[in-house]
Parts: C-alpha cells; structure tokens; sequence
C-alpha cells in the first residue's frame, strides 16, 4: 500500500490536471488490476469536474476491490457535489457504517441529508463530526442549517457551543449576532457585540454595527451617537486607512444612517 | 467553488492509509535509568584557607594536589558534618569562601541523556562542571569573589534540603572530569556553612525532535520538543547561556512537550535546555536561545527567511539552506516562513523529521518558525480536523495570541512582529469562498490591525507560470479571485506563496484579479525593478495600510527543487527556474527583499518603501556644465555647483545622446573631471547630477547636456 500511496501522492503533486489524468492512465496501464489507481485517477476526474468520468473509475475501483471503502467516500461525495443526493447517500451510510469516526464523512453525509430535507439527520450528522472536530466552518454550516430547519434560537445554541468551545471568534459571533436580530433580541446582540470588541481592537467597524442594531431596535437618540461616534472614529484614523475602500463604505454607511434617521418617517 | 470543509484528493488518500493502518502500541510512561557518578557523601578536596582562588581552580586541569580532602557533609557549625572544615581564627569574621573539587570517570559521555545535580548548600553556592558554570543558587549574578557574600543567610529546613538542577551532559568528558563548587557564607559572623553533592545520570532518553519554537511573543514563547520515552520535560531558562533562572514544565509524563514560557521581556534574549525534570537533554548553551519580539507596532530591524516547497530533504535543499546561512552570517533570524509543501511526498510525522528537523535544527531552535500547509503537506492532514503531522508538529495561534483576531483554527491565523502584520491563509483544504469563514476572518483581521506593513502568505500562487499555473488552477483562481481584493483593499504590501517550484516576482501591482491575459500596464502601480541602483525602489505613498497602493507577489517554491515551467507570467518583473529562498528586511518603512539561489548568488533583490519621499531630501541640480576636448582622448568638464548639501556628483557620458552610462562619481563641492581614455575624433555627450547619502539615493534632476569632439 505503501507504493499505492506515494503513486497517488506523486500524480497529484504537479503539472495541470490533463497531465496527472495522462498519468493516471499510463499507470493504470501498468498495472490495470489496481483498484487504488482507478480512485486516484476518478478523485483527479472529479478535479476535473469531469463526473461521468470519476463515476466511471469509481466503480471499476470498486468491482476490483469491494472493500476499498475511500471509493464509497469519494463517490458519495461526488454526488453531493452534483447535487445527486439522495443517490450519494447509500455509499456514505455504508461508508459511516465501517468508519463511524469519520468527521469529514459525516460532514460530507450531513450535506446529503440537508439536500433531501432530513434536516435532523444532517443535524445529527454535523453534531457527530463536531464532536469528533470543533472547526468554524462546520459550526456555521451546522447553525444555518438549524436556522432554517429549527429557527434562530435553536441555531443560537448551536454557535455558542462553538464560542464556548472556540473561543469569541469573529465569524461564529457575527453569525450569532445575526440571529440575536432575527429574533428581535437587540440587547443579547449588544452583548455579543461588545463581547467581541473586548477581544479585538477598538475599530469603527464595530461601531457602525452597535448603529445598526440600535437603529434596529428604534434606540434612534442612542444609534445616532454610535454613528457619530463611528464617524468620529473613522476621521481620527490615519488618512491612509481613511482611503480604503471599507473604511470609505463604512463612512458611507454612517453617513447614510444618519440622514435616515433624521428624515422623518412618511406617515401614509 | 471549493466545498467548504472538503478536500480534494487528500482526504481519500488520508482514508486509504487509516483503512489499511497498523496501529502502534503506545509504550507506557518511562522514567529514565539513572546511575551515580558522584554519591552523596563523597570525597572532595577542599580549600579553607580563606584565599581567593580566582577562576582557575574551577578547570579540569587545575592542580589542587596542595588542598585537603574530606568525606562530606563537609562544613561547620552543625554537628552533623563529617568532615569539619576551617574558617579561619575569628569566628566574628570567618572566611567568606570555601572551594570544592571532585574528580570522576566517565568512560562514554554520549551514553547519558542527562545529568542531575542535588546540592546541599548553606548559605550559597555556584557549580562548575570542568570549568563551565552549571549551577549557581543564592548567589548574586555576575562575578564573584571570594569576598562574595551569599544575598540570603540559610536557616530551619533549608539547612538540610538538597536543591535540584538539570546540568548539560554535553559537557562530559571521555575519561577524568572535575566537579568544582564554592561555598558563600552569608554573613562573616554567621555559625555555619554545610556542603553535600550528589550527581546522577539518566540514560535512555534522548531528544528525538528539536528543540523548535512556535508561538513567539513579545510576552511568551513555546518550547517545543519530542523524547524517546514520555517523560515530564522542563525547560530552564535565563538571559545568559547556561543560565538557569527560571523553569517550566509539563504537567504529566509526555513524549511530546509543548511548554509555554510567559512573562518574557520584549525584544529581549533568553538562553534555554530542555529536558526532564531531573536531566538536561539539549540547550544549556549558547547556541540554545531565542530573541522576543518587540512590543507590536514598534519598528525594529527585522529578518525574516523564507523557503517555500522546500520539503525534498535533499542536497538540493542542503544547498538552499546554506547559502542562506552563509548569506545571514551572524545576522540573527527574527523569524521564518514555511510555505507549504514543508515536507514530500505526503507530509507524514518521518517525512517531516527528514525535511525539517533534521534539515533545519540550529533555525528550529533560535527562531520561531510560522508554516502554512502545502498540498503535499495536506496528504496526511486535514484542515478541517485540525489533524494530521503538521497539525501536531506546529503549534499556531487560533486564539490571536500573537496579536491580530482570533481565527478559532490553527489552519489559518495572524500574527505581529515589530511593525509587520503577518496574515497566513491555507489555500488548500478550507473554504475559499468571499463570503467563507476563512476570508469573512481575514477582512475583520485586517480591519484590526493598524500595523504599518502586511505581508501575506500561502502556498497557492495567486500568479504564476511555473509548475504550476495560476490561469487555470482552481486553487490559485480562487485565491486570485476571492482573497486578493480583500488584502490589496486593506493595503497588503507583499504576498508570498509556493507551489510553483521557481521564483517569479511581480512588480509593484494593483487589482489584477483575471487570468494572465487580462494583466494590463494600468496595473501596475510601477512597472521597474524595484531596486535602487535601476530604476528605483517601488514606493507606496503611505506608511501605514493604505488601500491599493500596489503589492508586490512573489512566487518562492524552489527551496528544494526547481522545476522550470514557461515562467512567462506578465505580472512577473522576473521569473527564474533556480533553486533559492527570500529574504526580507524590514526596517521602519524599508523593505528589502532578496533571492538568495543555492550558491548564495543574490538573483533578485528589490526595495520597497513607504510613506512618501521628501523633497527636501532631494539636492540642486548642477547647471552649466561645460565641456572642451582638450587631446585626442580626453574632454575636460567642469560644472557649476548649486546645492548646499549635496554628497557628490554623478558623471554620465553617452556616444549618441540617448543610452548614457555612469562614468563617474566626484566629491561634494568638486566641480571638474577629465574624462581620459577616449577615442578620437568621436563626439561624446555628458550630463550630471548631484546626490545625497540616503536609502533610497536622492538625486537632483540632471543638468543641461553637453557635446565635445576629441581631436583627430
């Protein structure tokens, strides 16, 4: 196995990927009965976008050598790939059956389930590999799915396990802010908000958020004062910073903000 | 779009060698086999005669044929001493200091993984092992005399407790070696000195790994090792070498020791060993150190090293490495960069031992090193994970504890050095979407630093002909298309990746996000070298992060081979099929960039400045320049100095009034040059510029030009 793995190694190192398949092919012609290089050679179709072609190595892997359980990875996740699902799902059920500590199958099974609406299975599948592998990218993936499935609250949960288990980081706690709004709980977005803050450097960013959710929740007198203190912000920056163009739309913003919470709302 | 969480091949590969696995068998806690060179109760010269012995006594060589001998406890004032020593006729005033000598046999030094020393001591002591300082307790730092007090009068139990120190085994010898101590009263009137020793080996475990750095701050720094055996591994550690002022260790028996070292001074030197809680295995010495790095945002002379793909483990990265070393001579490394493809073919646990731990140990353990994960690193990891060898050899800030904002994975990160900002990426497994978490993490980052310079860097070349191309890629698209307008938005000054196995370096550029075909001149914010002595240092108008002032990308994975490609990108100022690493010097707002090859030739170099350049700094040009042929081979010139500061003139000759060639250099305030050596009868043409001593050069403009015919 050792000289299956330092082959595949070696035909995925370099050149384009019509020069891998090239010798892809060409090892297969050396040695046709290994089912290795056939799940190489379909991994290097897929690459390729080419599904037919990956489909196809796929399963002659898998004739040769039925218990070569990657191939039933591979092709399951080809599958959810193109957004074949429900038939990706009986590979990676047997695949999860063998190797029930796989966190990136289980990711890989979670997305097939999320694609057929077996949003509790998918649910269970990113609990499962989350447990296995705290990963920000699976936590986000996991709370949307909830979000949609079980609502913003049960989503919540969701993130703060990520936070407690991660630490404050800044895409889990956005996420959360976002459905602390969605929920209408303005103050616990706050919170998370200034939470954030505490761990990072003080930037107008974060002001012009703290607007945003005060406005949201009709604390006008208090947002127009995170705004203006934002633009304050933003000019005490130095004037190189000033000139970029998230600064700029940050200034854009305020600006904006402001001028519609000082125009009067059209009684109709 | 990459699916976030999947990789492409490697987690198959992954797959097939867990399925087909064998699974080791850990070997339980050891604890290390220890022998006895010198007993408690042993027999020691003395010398208590009150004299000052100097620094001799403390050699192997030293003849003490001249002192006493005695069994210890050796001292006074006790009752429980078996030897009594003398401190002279006045007991208001007894001798300050006491010297100790014993000689033992070692017949293999390389045997011992370690030697610990258990010292009886009252009131202080300092330990030489054949004349190296090995141990000083309750002693002042500094030279010491024999009039040396002890800081602290030993009194109740620490009377009778030994205290403990790791000694280097390195410094053993094949046959007789000596073991000198000097005993310090604390108090020339106080009633009583004791001394007692013991000295054991440990033998069977050894550094199998390291020492490395990771995780460098200007507060703390992780000391990183792996032993043969679990053991509870400690570091001791001072700002002298074999200084042991401090320690820290591991919590429980482990064969991988990751021990933090806080409360560090910045920009400060510490001399470190490692070892077990009763043995130093490696360090104790001087070439056992790390320097911390400055508080963040303070400028400072920073060198960084740079290898990309430079995991072949092979002559070819042999050679890299040492014209690097050759080139950086005594100049110390600040840090280094890894990036990606750190170790071929599958970036196992031996392929790294090979291609960086045995290649780079005397880096690994003075200067922090910050990798980011290659393909063929990410055959045996997962990012996803966080698993696999180059998960667990490196230990990454996920939690920005060397500044920047917390990323929560180890797969990408940041981190400040100085006045840098230093952004790492994994381009090949996680997620690279615009709105993925990797790069929603890298706008925030970036909006919360205000560090002055941004270097960024990942193993897939956003531009590149070599190996590999960055045309059609979909790693390097991505990374084209999804990262490189956030960083030039937040002002990135300089990008770094591998992959390709060349050099290709860009110009100064600017919101090329297409394919190759797409670059147009428009992007290039300065289409030169970027050297001073062509057409000048690249320069962004601001110090500070400023959006779209031009970056500079450089391709650099042919630390370990070179693999040629078209090298044809037109981004690229030059490309070079060449083995070779980067060097980079940041200074306040000077960058200075270098490609080292492997015979230590500099290839390419450029400069890169920030903030912009002051016109004060720029002397008068010269006027009236005049010129006379005054023989067939030589035309006099002379010129009217009208600056008041500047630091010379620049002589240019030309044959057509086009291409003109540096002909001459003259002192401030001189005005002539004859021009000698010419043809004849052959017009020439001449013009001149003053300078100033500066970096970059400041010139004047060039005066008028001039003609003169040499005689037939």
């Amino acid at each position: 196995m050792a000289l299956t793995l330092t082959t595949h190694a070696t035909l995925g190192a370099h050149g384009d990927l019509h020069q891998q398949i090239a010798a892809a092919t060409r090892a297969i012609g050396a040695r046709p009965h290994d089912a290795a290089l056939y799940l190489a050679r379909g991994e290097l179709y897929r690459d390729h976008h080419d599904t037919t072609g990956a489909l196809a190595d796929y399963a002659t892997a898998l004739r040769m050598d039925p218990s070569l359980d990657a191939v039933r990875l591979a092709r399951g996740r080809l599958l959810v790939e193109a957004r074949r699902a429900s038939e990706a799902l009986p590979d990676l059920d047997r695949f999860l059956a063998a190797h029930a500590g796989h966190a990136e199958a289980l990711v890989v099974r979670a997305r097939a389930r999320a694609s057929t609406g077996d949003a509790p299975g998918a649910r269970e599948d990113y609990d499962g590999a989350l447990r296995l592998a705290p990963n920000p990218d699976w936590f986000i993936d996991r709370a949307r799915l909830v979000r949609e499935s079980a609502g913003p609250n049960a989503a919540i949960e969701g993130l703060d396990e990520g936070l407690a288990r991660l630490g404050p980081i800044v895409t889990l706690t956005l996420e959360a802010i976002e459905c602390e709004l969605a929920l209408g709980r303005h103050d616990a977005a706050l919170v998370r908000l200034d939470r954030l803050i505490s761990v990072s450097r003080p930037h107008p960013q974060w002001m012009v958020q703290r607007g945003d959710i005060l406005a949201a929740a009709g604390r006008t007198t208090d947002a127009r004062q995170a705004f203006t203190a934002a633009l304050s912000a933003i000019d005490a920056l130095p004037a190189s910073r000033q000139r970029t163009r998230q600064i700029q739309a940050l200034r854009a913003r305020c600006t904006a903000a402001l001028s519609a919470l000082d125009t009067p709302a059209r009684i109709s | 779009m990459t699916q976030p969480g999947c990789s492409s091949r490697a987690s198959l590969l992954r797959l097939i060698a867990a399925v087909l696995a064998f699974f080791a068998i850990s070997p339980g806690p050891l604890r290390a086999q220890q022998s006895v060179l010198i007993p408690p109760g042993a027999v020691w010269k003395y010398l208590d005669n009150g004299s000052d012995q100097g620094t001799a006594w403390r050699a192997r060589a030293f003849v003490d044929t001249g002192w006493k001998s005695g069994a210890a406890e050796l001292g006074y004032g006790d009752g429980d001493e078996a030897t009594l020593v003398s401190y002279g006729a006045n007991s208001s005033a007894k001798y300050t200091t006491t010297y100790f000598r014993h000689a033992f046999s070692v017949a293999d030094p390389t045997a011992y993984g370690g030697l610990t020393l258990r010292l009886l001591r009252d009131d202080g002591a300092i330990v030489y092992l054949n004349g190296t300082e090995v141990f000083r307790t309750n002693m002042p730092t500094g030279t010491v005399t024999a009039s040396t007090l002890a800081p602290l009068a030993i009194a109740g139990t620490d009377e009778t407790t030994y205290v403990t120190a790791a000694v280097n085994p390195g410094l053993l010898v094949a046959g007789t070696n000596v073991l000198a101590v000097e005993i310090h009263q604390a108090d020339p009137a106080s009633s009583d000195i004791s001394f007692n020793l013991e000295l054991a080996t440990s033998a069977g475990v050894t550094v199998t790994r390291g020492p490395y750095l990771q995780l460098g701050t200007p507060s703390s720094t992780m000391v990183r090792w792996r032993t043969s055996a679990p053991v509870i591994g400690r570091v001791q550690y001072g700002q002298s070498a074999g200084a042991n002022t401090w320690a820290a260790q591991d919590t429980a028996a482990t064969t991988e020791h990751k021990i933090v070292l806080s409360g560090l001074l910045p920009n400060t030197t510490y001399y470190y060993s490692v070892g077990t809680d009763t043995a130093v295995l490696a360090g104790g010495d001087a070439t056992h150190f790390f320097l911390t790095p400055p508080i963040a945002g303070t400028s400072k002379a920073t060198r960084v090293w740079v290898l990309g793909d430079s995991g072949t483990a092979n002559a070819n990265a042999r050679a890299v490495r040492d014209a690097y070393f050759t080139y950086t001579g005594s100049r110390h490394t600040n840090l280094w960069l890894m990036l990606g493809d750190n170790a071929y073919t599958s970036g196992t646990d031996a392929e790294f031992q090979t291609a960086v731990f045995n290649m780079y140990p005397t880096m690994l353990r003075k200067s922090v090193l910050w990798p980011t994960l290659g393909n063929h690193d990410g055959v045996s990891a997962d990012s996803a994970t966080q698993t696999g060898p180059y998960y667990s050899i490196f230990s990454l800030p996920k939690s920005a504890e060397a500044g920047g904002l917390a990323s929560g994975t180890e797969a990408y990160y940041s981190f400040d050095y100085a006045n840098i900002h230093f952004v790492c990426l994994e381009s090949f497994e996680t997620n690279r979407s615009a709105t993925g978490p990797m790069l929603t993490w890298l706008k925030n980052d970036l909006a919360s630093t205000s560090q002055p310079w941004v270097i960024a860097f990942f193993h897939h070349p956003p531009y590149s002909k070599g190996s590999h191309d960055s045309d059609t890629e979909i790693e390097l698209k991505e990374m084209r298309q999804n990262a490189l307008p956030i960083l030039e938005d937040a002002g990135v000054d300089l990008v770094l990746s591998g992959h390709s196995h060349s050099y290709e370096r860009s110009f100064l550029i600017d919101g090329h996000y297409g394919t190759s075909t797409t670059f147009t001149s428009s992007m290039k914010k300065n289409g030169g070298s970027g050297r001073e002595d062509g057409t000048g240092a690249y320069r962004k108008p601001t110090y500070g992060m400023a959006a779209h002032e031009g970056a500079v990308y450089a391709v650099a994975g042919s630390s370990g081979q070179a693999t040629g490609g078209l090298l044809n990108h037109p981004a690229m100022f030059i490309s070079l099929n060449s083995l070779g690493s980067m060097v980079l010097d940041v200074n306040g707002n000077r960058l200075d960039a270098a490609f080292i090859d492997q015979a230590g030739v500099k290839r390419d170099y450029f400069t890169l400045l920030k903030g912009a350049a002051s016109a004060a700094t720029t002397p008068s040009a010269p006027t009236n320049l005049r010129a006379t042929a005054s023989t067939t081979t030589r035309i006099d010139l002379a010129w009217t100095d009208t600056s008041s500061d500047e630091s010379g003139f620049q002589l240019q000759r030309s044959t057509d009034n086009v291409t003109f060639t540096t002909i001459a250099t003259r002192a401030s305030n001189v005005t002539t040059h004859a021009d000698t050596g010419l043809k004849r009868n052959r017009t020439y043409y001449y013009r001149v510029r003053a300078f100033k001593t500066g970096s970059p050069t400041p010139y004047s403009t060039f005066s008028n030009t001039v003609s003169a015919r040499t005689a037939k």
